[in-house]
């Protein structure tokens, strides 16, 4: 990864801190070890709200600066409270928050200032799936949109290869696009 | 984001109106257009690996509608972030403790039974030398998920188990992270 | 090619169905006849893979007019066994057969059906389409997205490991079919990777008897289709994990690990080189497992209720199916051969589509069809649990001649008004 000698750009990401990271971690692969959680509690109906603090990582316990609180629901049409967005709206916007951070990483590492960085994620949902009305059809989005205004001191070709490369680095699009595992227990 | 803490007070089971979801049910067994929705979410950067996200329009049963009210998280990198709020991460493994739980929720209301509690803990498993670009053969995402369900209600616990499985099943989330999902990302046209 | 010939019924299929509804027709007196494809009793003899036994125990071939007699009631015949059981069957109620007939269109109007072969046409009041639940194996579309090199079988086309090369193999499905094919391939050697999505699991013995036993006790097979919540999940249920064996051995996804095959989430898609399959296992396992449970609970209620505890031995119920990692993805390039053991889908292309369902099915109602006069036999629980096995042709048969007789009574009144 070469890194550009332009020290005026700055898109908040602190290269150095990157690339020290990637040093420390090429060495100590056990250092690279994350996990993340988050905890949830239901309210009422199809409202729940999660919580995420803490978190494992570089060898130890780590905690979010602050715990942070998230609610989701279902609109009134599903017979809920709107309390908060969907489950899959969840997981667009983490698509979208997981992309925009690689842009911002990736366009850094680029010498590219970025101006303003804008993204519409669209996920398309047949609920006759999850609502059991046809087996098949898949309960999850059958497809995913999601599309770039990206303002930055850059060719049209070179913001398009940010954003392809903020693809291939980015941990939710992979969790999303390709199969993941998932255990379910009770305690 | 204010949370209003008091839960609704409801004469349905576990706050989940029954007979009008099942008339919802009904309505898109006929017909099948109105089961086509459409969900979106637009995201904003902040700074560094900040940006956050509003949820407000949305589209289904034949037509557009909007939230309550404009949801608006945050999301950021800790460490190497501004700590403007959890990852991206964090957040799909709210969704999916929170669709899970959805269904238990709806499942049991279905089947009469009275929840007192439901808990979850959802953990991932990630090896950031992935996305770090360290290494090539690291999968970027997780390797795993677990989401362990701490469930109180009026029913033994087969039936309880039962009830998480199916949840599991059925969900949106559970499905759109367990089989492949396609995504395209590309430029806005101007 | 013969001109028409006339009769009162039609049925189609000369397999258990067929027969069974030829020895109805035939104790009510009516006139029929029974159109085959190919010879009696025609898929158990060419569409069984060479080790395939029933499933059930042989004292459940129970066919109107005609039972199992010989000396291995508890066993499980094979499927040429089977073949040469039904051709007894057929001698002994003087079924007229007519065998290497293809039927290739029925038009209904003002009361009769027109049934054209390829030996010329059948004019009759009433048509039974009893050509079986198992006519065509259901292949996902994925299959298409898969190389080009890798050879594509079926469980209908599938004889023996021989017949792979030495080459990997994936077994898509975990039903009965899908853990005997991959079972069987993974202890003759080769590599096996099977796919697995819902299934459903028993144990073949359970407190000294036979599973089969048990469910023919309690009624399980006996459910009718109007007493089920979800009859389209019903019908639709894989078949059970088991496997009819002279050592009465449990077939699971823990066995077949065991043997060396290699376990994989659901098959659900290609991503270049490699087979992609769904994190969903550990919940299907559960799911599998939950559902065992609570059939074997009902099981003991049974046995308690009933006075059976202190001839049956203790309950040693079945280990939850264990939790090694399944695998997410698989080189497509080391695998030779993939079998679909995906299901069956009959397709009815000699049928007006207007007695079709938008996926391709059937409509009726508990094998009556929509219109007067045409019946369906043989498919999967179409009045009872049982109604595609062999013991649950007879009592469906007997049902739908009791109808179809009514319908002809009534129906030569109207004529006559």
């Amino acid at each position: 990864m070469t890194i550009t000698e332009n020290n005026t750009v700055d898109n908040g990401v602190n290269v150095e801190a990157l690339l020290g990271a990637r040093e420390m971690l090429s060495g100590a692969p056990a250092a690279a070890q994350f996990t993340f959680s988050a905890t949830n509690e239901w309210v009422n109906g199809t409202h729940s709200r999660s919580t995420v603090s803490e978190f494992f990582g570089l060898g130890d316990d780590q905690a979010h600066r602050q715990p942070y609180s998230v609610d989701t629901d279902h609109p009134g049409i599903f017979a809920s409270e709107d309390n908060g967005p969907t489950p899959p709206e969840m997981v667009l916007m983490g698509l979208a928050g997981c992309l925009t951070a690689g842009v911002a990483s990736v366009a850094q590492n680029r010498g590219i200032q970025l101006r303003s960085v804008k993204s519409t994620v669209e996920g398309a949902l047949d609920v006759a799936g999850i609502l059991g009305i046809d087996s098949d059809v898949r309960n999850g989005f059958g497809g995913i949109r999601v599309r770039f205004e990206i303002d930055a001191d850059a060719t049209r070709d070179e913001i398009q290869a940010v954003v392809a490369q903020s693809q291939k680095r980015s941990a939710v699009f992979d969790v999303v696009a390709n199969p993941t595992a998932i255990v379910v227990e009770v305690v | 984001m204010t949370i209003n803490e008091t839960p609704l007070v409801t004469d349905e089971t576990n706050g989940v109106p029954t007979a009008k979801l099942f008339g919802t049910i009904a309505k898109m067994k006929d017909n099948g257009d109105l089961a086509a929705f459409r969900f979106s979410a637009k995201n904003e950067w902040i700074e560094g690996t900040a940006s956050a996200s509003t949820i407000h329009e949305w589209f289904g049963a034949g037509a557009d509608h909007l939230h309550v009210e404009e949801f608006r998280f945050a999301a950021d990198h800790p460490t190497l972030g501004h700590g403007h709020g959890p990852t991206p991460q964090e957040y799909v493994l709210h969704a999916l403790a929170a669709c899970i739980t959805a269904g238990i929720a709806t499942g049991a209301a279905a089947r009469g039974i009275e929840l007192t509690k439901v808990s979850s803990t959802a953990t991932a498993d990630i090896d950031v030398r992935g996305v770090l670009g360290i290494d090539a053969e690291v999968r970027k995402g997780f390797s795993e998920v677990r989401v362990d369900f701490d469930v109180q209600a009026d029913a033994e616990p087969d039936v309880i188990d039962a009830l998480i499985a199916s949840a599991t099943k059925y969900s949106a989330v559970f499905d759109m992270l367990t089989s492949p999902t396609v995504v395209q990302v590309r430029r806005a046209s101007r | 090619m013969n001109p028409t010939r006339t009769t009162d019924v039609v049925v189609i299929g000369g397999g258990q169905a067929g027969l069974a509804m030829s020895q109805c027709l035939t104790s009510r007196s009516i006139d029929h006849v029974v159109l085959e494809r190919g010879d009696t009793a025609n898929s158990w003899r060419t569409e069984r893979w060479d080790s395939l036994r029933l499933l059930t125990p042989n004292w459940l071939a129970r066919l109107p007019g005609w039972s199992y007699q010989g000396d291995d009631p508890d066993g499980y015949m094979s499927a040429v066994e089977v073949a040469t059981y039904l051709d007894a069957y057929r001698i002994s109620i003087g079924t007229p057969i007519r065998t290497g007939v293809e039927v290739t269109r029925i038009t209904s109007s003002g009361g009769r059906h027109v049934v054209e072969t390829d030996d010329g046409p059948w004019s009759a009041r009433a048509v039974v389409v009893a050509t079986g639940a198992c006519s065509n194996p259901h292949v996902p579309s994925i299959a298409a997205d898969m190389p080009d090199h890798i050879e594509h079988v079926t469980p209908i086309g599938y004889r023996n490991p021989s017949q792979l090369g030495e080459g990997g193999v994936l077994v898509v499905g975990a039903s009965a079919s899908g853990l005997q094919i991959a079972d069987e391939l993974g202890r003759s050697g080769l590599d096996v990777t099977l796919a697995v999505g819902d299934h459903v699991r028993l144990p073949r013995m359970y407190r000294g008897m036979d599973i089969h036993w048990w469910m023919d006790a309690v009624g399980q097979l006996d459910e009718r289709y109007d007493e089920v919540d979800d009859l389209d999940r019903a019908r639709r249920l894989p078949s059970l994990q088991l496997i009819g064996s002279p050592e009465r051995r449990d077939l699971d996804l823990t066995t077949v690990a065991a043997n060396g095959v290699a376990l994989a989430g659901r098959l659900v898609g290609r991503n270049g080189q490699s087979a992609q399959f769904s994190g969903s296992f550990a919940n299907m396992c559960t799911s599998a497992d939950l559902k065992e449970r609570r059939l074997l609970d009902r099981l003991d209620e049974y046995a308690t209720s009933h006075g059976l505890d202190a001839e049956l031995s203790e309950a040693t119920r079945p280990a939850p199916t264990g939790s090694v990692p399944p695998l997410l993805e698989a080189d497509l390039r080391s695998i030779d051969t993939i079998v679909w053991a995906t299901g069956f889908r009959p397709t009815y292309p000699w049928l007006d589509s207007q007695l079709l369902d938008h996926k391709g099915r059937l409509v009726h109602d508990g094998g009556v069809l929509p219109v007067p006069g045409l019946y369906a036999l043989g498919l999967p629980f179409m009045r009872r649990r049982k109604s595609s096995f062999l013991d649950g042709v007879g009592p469906d048969a007997t049902e739908l001649a009791d109808h179809l007789v009514s319908y002809l009574a009534h129906s030569i009144a109207r004529s006559h008004t």
